[in-house]
């Protein structure tokens, strides 16, 4: 179903990108400062690959994956996406590109408007992006991707605030799905769920990757979740990237030290353990 | 589909409100208000209009319930006409302001840059006349009359709607379902209507009755300056001025005038209160 | 000596759904000094538990069983009598540094202000004092002036304010509520490992709130699993995970990515656990954990498990439980 990517087997290719966002005025004569959120950061997406970007807060990772969708005007560099120059493309073509490329966020309850049902909120980029869906159609495509995320066909007609957090990422996930896209840019989509359904809907990723050939941009700040779900490794800070590799190669055997304090740092059982207070409580 | 998230709607609209005094005693006052102003078309106790000198001046008695005038005119029939004025002076004048001003706000929160830049000095420009003087100001330019009043009062709104739209949508514009509906390729203009418009829907209702309010009591204003609704047409504000005169002869000419200023801006005030606390959701958390 | 003790502490709420029982017979005993880590999923109760032992709980929250603290049952003390409690004796670490704090005044005067209300210092006094928690924190001067303001402070060092407001008073016990959710990887390791110095330094009793496994593993002594408002498993840190008895201390584990360190094989699956924790509103009668369990037998309907204690320091509320002990 999805297109083919023309120029190569690459979904994505970043180059050089910078992106700089104005601060506020320190003095009325002065230009403005400016935070430099990326800076001359390069990658690629083959397809059916997935790549990770791990990185702290305020490392720019959330701002490639705007500037990626060209949600940002970046200062410098290009987006290819499906070998397409995503920002030297006409609004009407790059809406056209829009439909390869469809993004999950992070927050489940922040990312679905309150005020709309379900089918409607998952059936939006196919609305906005694929034109002469008859009704019919429009409903079947709604159905199936509702049901090849663990839903309902049924779903469609309630509200957001029927569903639980896991089940609401799931409607993201279904929105994102529905134009058949060849990448999914994710960005933290399991943070902000419990663990015992961040772990069903890491699973979907993995499912939904083998059977329909996905390529994802998978950020994220936790390194075991990135160890499930990528391929490849990129570790971003203060707007570059420092290192960026095979994921098993990354873990074994990190390279850079801004990455090695970054495994150190995740608390895993079995690990020495901190000097603890106290011996016992009885039950 | 739409009507059935309506009635959804309604319906919990009742369960909760019923428990909240502020928003059923405004809401039984302006519909005793719209009652009135409905009756009024078909029925009032005298002509509205009808001069009875002999007659003139009558404290409240069982013919004429809350006297009548210097021309002996019924006081009763002429608020119960008023009514029917202030409503249709408010009605018009907030149209107008939320009419321009939600879209001002909306296309300022949605450009940005330069369209925003011009669109906040203008309601800045607007804002810094106070609202009466600005409306004095039209109506002795254009000549005084209904119409110029509530084009006056009209445009002291549209700043206030602008800049409310702006705010509210502004926060919206930063939320995860906005950015969504852009990487599904919507453009800003359908964003505002499918996502921002429906989400502030309850705020703007809220600011609309408050407004409704002020544009009640601009109106009385104006008429009371003699900028607004011109004799015979009856109006509060008018009906006031009138009375000035008659202070220590007729003080229920001004008392009863003043007493359905005072009730039903306050009736409004309530319902808009009660609609703020019933809508909002964080408010309606905690109770 | 036990300083803090739970004792069929039930907590329900009325909500416009009908009353929900958030807490269901909790109880545990936690000793001067010692650390306990209290570990389970959002809504099962952890972060009521603590809000009820700084008698934080809603007006609206119905409270049964006891809560002794230092020997004084807290259920029974008025709302003057807690403020002085809260924060001298018992202080608390929250999940959001940035709302825990006052945005328009300076650290120094916040960690200060503790100290005034409590202690009576007078403002320099005070204010000297505050200078020393602040190093004592992490944040020495003068690179951390105490005139500083939350917003020029990163996350990891506004949690360690936090902290310094919390140390002031020197209090008996320190609650964290899931102190590092907020914060980056790093300073989430930094911040646990100033939690667990702190404390041990001072002998002061710590209650750990947390959804990580592997966070109560490396920080506390003992601890309790808690699901959908009851204790499912407790004991010492290192007989639960030795042993691992109650299938959803098991499942939470197994669902963790990353969480033992190892990588899974291309194509595998982390295990999960199907469902979702129950709505307070309708628990089931008999093991609320029961719809999720694999194991759960028609003798887990009826009637809640009782906790039953497998060895010295380990209990478990599971008619069912695992066997076998883990391979850590």
């Amino acid at each position: 179903m999805s297109a083919q990517a023309p120029g190569g087997e690459m979904v994505l290719r970043v180059e050089n990108l910078v992106l700089e966002y104005p601060l506020p005025r320190q003095s009325l004569f002065a230009p403005a400062p400016r935070h430099r959120a990326l800076d001359g950061v390069s990658l690629q997406v083959a397809r059916g690959e997935s790549l990770a970007v791990v990185g702290e807060s305020g490392s720019g990772k959330s701002s490639l994956a705007r500037a990626v969708l060209a949600l940002e005007q970046p200062g410098a560099g290009r987006v290819e996406l499906m070998g397409q120059d995503v920002f030297a493309l006409s609004p009407g073509a790059l809406r056209g590109l829009r439909r390869h490329a469809q993004m999950v966020f992070q927050d489940p309850y922040g990312s679905l408007d309150p005020r709309r049902k379900v089918g409607w909120i998952v059936a939006e980029p196919l609305d906005a992006l694929e034109s002469g869906v008859g009704a019919a159609a429009r409903q079947a495509r709604i159905a199936e991707v509702l049901v090849s995320v663990g839903l309902k066909a049924r779903d469609a007609e309630k509200f957001p605030h029927e569903f639980s957090g896991g089940q609401r990422q799931r409607i993201a996930i279904a929105r994102a799905l529905i134009t058949h896209p060849a990448l999914i840019i994710a960005d933290e989509p399991v943070s902000a769920l419990d663990v015992s359904v961040q772990a069903q809907v890491l699973n979907l990723f993995m499912d939904l990757r083998e059977r329909l050939g996905l390529s994802y941009l998978f950020i994220s700040h936790d390194l075991a979740v990135v160890r499930h779900v990528a391929d490849r490794v990129a570790v971003m800070r203060h707007g570059q990237i420092v290192e960026e590799g095979a994921v098993e190669q990354v873990f074994r055997e990190p390279q850079h030290p801004y990455t090695r304090k970054l495994l150190a740092a995740v608390p895993r059982v079995g690990h020495p353990r901190q000097a603890v207070a106290g011996a016992t409580t009885a039950p | 589909m739409l009507s059935e998230a309506r009635a959804v709607s309604l319906r919990e609209f009742w369960l909760r409100g019923r428990g909240q005094a502020n928003l059923m005693i405004g809401l039984a006052v302006t519909l005793l208000l719209i009652a009135v102003a409905v009756l009024s078309l078909v029925w009032t106790p005298y002509p509205i209009n009808a001069i009875d000198i002999p007659a003139k001046l009558q404290p409240p008695s069982a013919a004429h319930w809350l006297g009548t005038d210097q021309f002996g005119r019924d006081v009763l029939s002429r608020i119960m006409a008023g009514a029917r004025n202030s409503i249709a002076v408010s009605l018009v004048a907030v149209g107008i302001g939320a009419g321009l001003g939600v879209p001002l706000g909306a296309l300022a929160a949605a450009r940005r840059g330069w369209v925003e830049e011009v669109v906040m000095r203008f309601n800045d420009f607007t804002f810094a006349f106070p609202a009466l003087l600005s409306a004095v100001m039209i109506t002795s330019l254009f000549g005084p009359g209904a119409i110029n009043a509530i084009i006056a009062i009209g445009i002291f709104n549209i700043p206030v709607f602008a800049r409310l739209t702006r705010g509210a949508a502004l926060s919206l514009w930063q939320r995860d379902f906005v950015l969504a509906a852009r990487v599904a390729g919507r453009g800003r203009t359908r964003i505002t209507l499918d996502h921002i418009l429906p989400n502030i829907a309850s705020l703007l209702i809220v600011q609309m009755t408050i407004q409704f309010a002020l544009a009640i009591l601009a109106e009385a204003g104006l008429s009371y300056l003699g900028l607004g609704t011109q004799p015979p047409d009856p109006s509060w504000g008018k009906m006031l001025n009138e009375a000035q005169t008659l202070m220590f002869l007729a003080p229920q000419l001004a008392i009863f005038p003043g007493l359905a200023i005072m009730a039903t801006v306050l009736g409004l005030n309530l319902l808009g209160d009660g609609l703020r606390d019933l809508l909002d959701p964080r408010l309606r958390r905690l109770r | 000596m036990t300083l803090l003790s739970l004792q069929d502490l039930s907590v329900v709420l009325d909500t416009p759904e009908g009353p929900a029982t958030v807490l269901d017979r909790v109880s545990f005993d936690l000793a001067a000094g010692e650390s306990l880590g209290i570990v389970g999923e959002s809504g099962c109760g952890k972060s009521m538990t603590a809000l009820a032992v700084m008698g934080l709980l809603p007006d609206a929250a119905r409270c049964t069983g006891r809560i002794d603290f230092e020997g004084r049952d807290l259920l029974a003390l008025d709302e003057q009598a807690l403020c002085a409690l809260r924060g001298r004796c018992i202080a608390m670490v929250f999940q959001e540094p940035m709302t825990a704090l006052n945005p328009v005044k300076s650290i120094g005067y916040q960690v200060a202000e503790g100290l005034r209300w409590h202690l009576g210092l007078g403002r320099g006094e005070a204010a000297a004092r505050a200078v020393k928690l602040l190093d004592r924190v992490g944040l020495p001067q003068p690179r951390f002036s105490p005139d500083l303001y939350p917003h020029q402070l990163s996350g990891g060092q506004r949690q360690r304010v936090v902290i310094a407001m919390a140390l002031a008073c020197d209090p008996a016990l320190l609650i964290a509520d899931e102190p590092t959710t907020a914060l980056d990887v790093t300073s989430q390791a930094e911040i646990l490992a100033l939690i667990a110095e702190v404390t041990a330094a001072s002998g002061m009793a710590l209650m750990l709130i947390t959804h990580d496994l592997a966070v109560v593993w490396q920080n506390t002594a003992a601890m309790l699993v808690m699901y959908a408002g009851a204790v499912a498993e407790r004991g010492t840190t290192a007989e639960v995970f030795a042993r691992m008895a109650h299938p959803y201390t098991r499942g939470l584990l197994a669902a963790s990515p990353g969480a033992l360190g190892d990588i899974l094989p291309a194509g595998r699956r982390l295990a999960t656990i199907p469902g979702q924790v129950p709505d307070p509103q309708d628990r089931p009668t008999g093991c609320v954990f029961a719809a999720r369990c694999a194991r759960a037998a028609a003798d887990c309907l009826p009637r809640p498990p009782a906790e039953r204690v497998l060895a010295p320091g380990h209990a478990v509320a599971c008619l069912h439980p695992h066997e076998e002990e883990t391979v850590l």
